[in-house]
């Protein structure tokens, strides 16, 4: 029986949800939550541990959390790493992802997860883990498990692998040099490949050159001549939440009024967020929107002015189409107000 | 993502994160790290005059950041 370790977060690992999200990592005998049904599936391996750690411990403390996971990974036989599937979940991803990395740079343990493709951890941990494809919300597991179950058998087995596409995880950007069945040459490949391009006909590359879609930095500007514009992807309404902005997956922005303010008060505004923590913005909706801060620096002459307005949406599982037109959106309606830099501030 | 979209519209922006490999990785160039991603703007066991100075400093770095020069993705702490 091959030795293989689990990583799930604090709510998969049944610790608790938001509220538990700063719990420190666990290392648990044996398989925990979803880590149960891929140890179903899994053939001649044994998942015999499950480490377990909240979202914001990882995020807000990566450092200390990879020092006590690596400890962990030290003293354990580990023939395979398998954390999540982490969904469209981001912080998830990001933990899913940095284990991964930590398995496989510095214990050259294999690593697989699985994420959708809208996770911002598909690009930031592909090459030091397989991640597999998978569905954007929980609604998903049984699928993604089965699919990280296979593709471990296939890791543990030794058996060669067909290629990110066909095993379905997103490409390492690994070459590697393989003999194709048909013998066929590179020459041959190549003309016939432009004779379907010149036919109409459909073709696929060998080869995706990948794009880096980097945007260069502007140029600084000195905000003490400039009208300032605030965005918040915190979920931060008036009570009552009159536009009914949801909890997750915006597909539209609100703004609301704070020209004649200079602060939040409990009670006046809410966060409807649904992937963290909203108590303490319940508390003080200012650790969201720093509006007293903003109104000081005005008064002291940093910032030139303040576009009246601030402008919101809920960040999480926000589809990456839907944020690129919103964002084109805010930046077009407080163009109209003269506004020449925005501050953003996510959770 | 929304921050590498205003960047590309030609509007100045600066990213309050406390995830700050996350946001370097989606793009942002300029990034202040915050207190946490429940609590961004200040730590909620400070006192209330601290957190005041600690929302009030925060910004001030945004701003900073706004005003720095940079090459590539720059987390300003």
């Amino acid at each position: 029986m091959k030795p293989v370790i689990a990583y799930v977060n604090q709510f998969f690992g049944q610790i608790g949800g938001e509220d538990k999200a700063d719990y420190a990592p666990e290392l648990r005998t044996g398989a925990a939550g979803p880590a149960q049904a891929l140890q179903a599936q899994l053939k001649d391996a044994e998942i015999t541990h499950t480490i377990i750690c909240g979202d914001n411990f990882m995020a807000s403390h990566t450092e200390q959390a990879l020092e006590q996971i690596a400890g962990f990974l030290k003293e354990l036989d580990c023939a395979l790493l398998a954390a999540g599937p982490a969904f469209n979940a981001g912080r998830y991803g990001f933990s899913c992802g940095e284990v991964c990395k930590l398995a496989w740079e510095r214990f050259h343990i294999p690593a697989l997860t699985s994420m959708n493709e809208g996770n911002p951890g598909v690009e930031l941990y592909r090459k030091s883990a397989y991640i597999l494809k998978g569905h954007d919300t929980a609604a998903g597991m049984r699928k993604d498990v089965a699919a990280m179950a296979a593709l471990a058998n296939k890791l543990l087995a030794g058996e060669p692998l067909l290629g990110a596409d066909a095993e379905g995880y997103f490409g390492r950007g690994i070459r590697k040099e393989v003999i194709l069945k048909d013998h066929r040459s590179a020459a041959d490949r190549a003309v016939d490949m432009l004779l379907h391009k010149l036919r109409g006909e459909p073709f696929q590359t060998e080869f995706l050159v990948e794009q880096e879609d980097r945007v260069p930095p502007l140029p600084p500007v000195d905000p003490s001549k400039l009208r300032i514009a605030f965005v918040t992807t915190s979920g931060l309404v008036p009570a009552g939440n009159p536009d009914h902005l949801p909890s997750g997956g915006s597909t539209f922005w609100a703004r609301y009024e704070i020209g004649n303010r200079e602060t939040l008060e409990k009670g006046e505004f809410i966060s409807v967020h649904g992937g963290y923590n909203t108590g303490y913005a319940a508390e003080n909706p200012m650790v969201l929107l720093p509006l007293d801060a903003l109104k000081q620096h005005v008064r002291d002459g940093h910032i030139g002015s303040l576009h009246p307005y601030y402008y919101v949406l809920t960040g999480n599982q926000t589809a990456k189409g839907d944020a690129v037109r919103m964002a084109r959106e805010i930046v077009a309606k407080v163009r109209e107000d003269a506004v020449q830099a925005i501050i953003l501030g996510s959770t | 993502m929304m921050v590498k979209e205003i960047e590309k519209s030609g509007m100045p922006v600066v990213h309050m994160a406390n995830m700050t490999p996350v946001a370097q990785g989606i793009g942002s160039n300029r990034i202040v790290k915050t207190y946490g991603i429940s609590f961004p703007m200040f730590d909620p066991n400070a006192t209330p005059e601290a957190q005041k100075q600690q929302r009030y400093e925060l910004v001030g770095r945004a701003l900073k950041a706004l005003n720095t020069p940079v090459q590539e993705s720059t987390v300003f702490e």
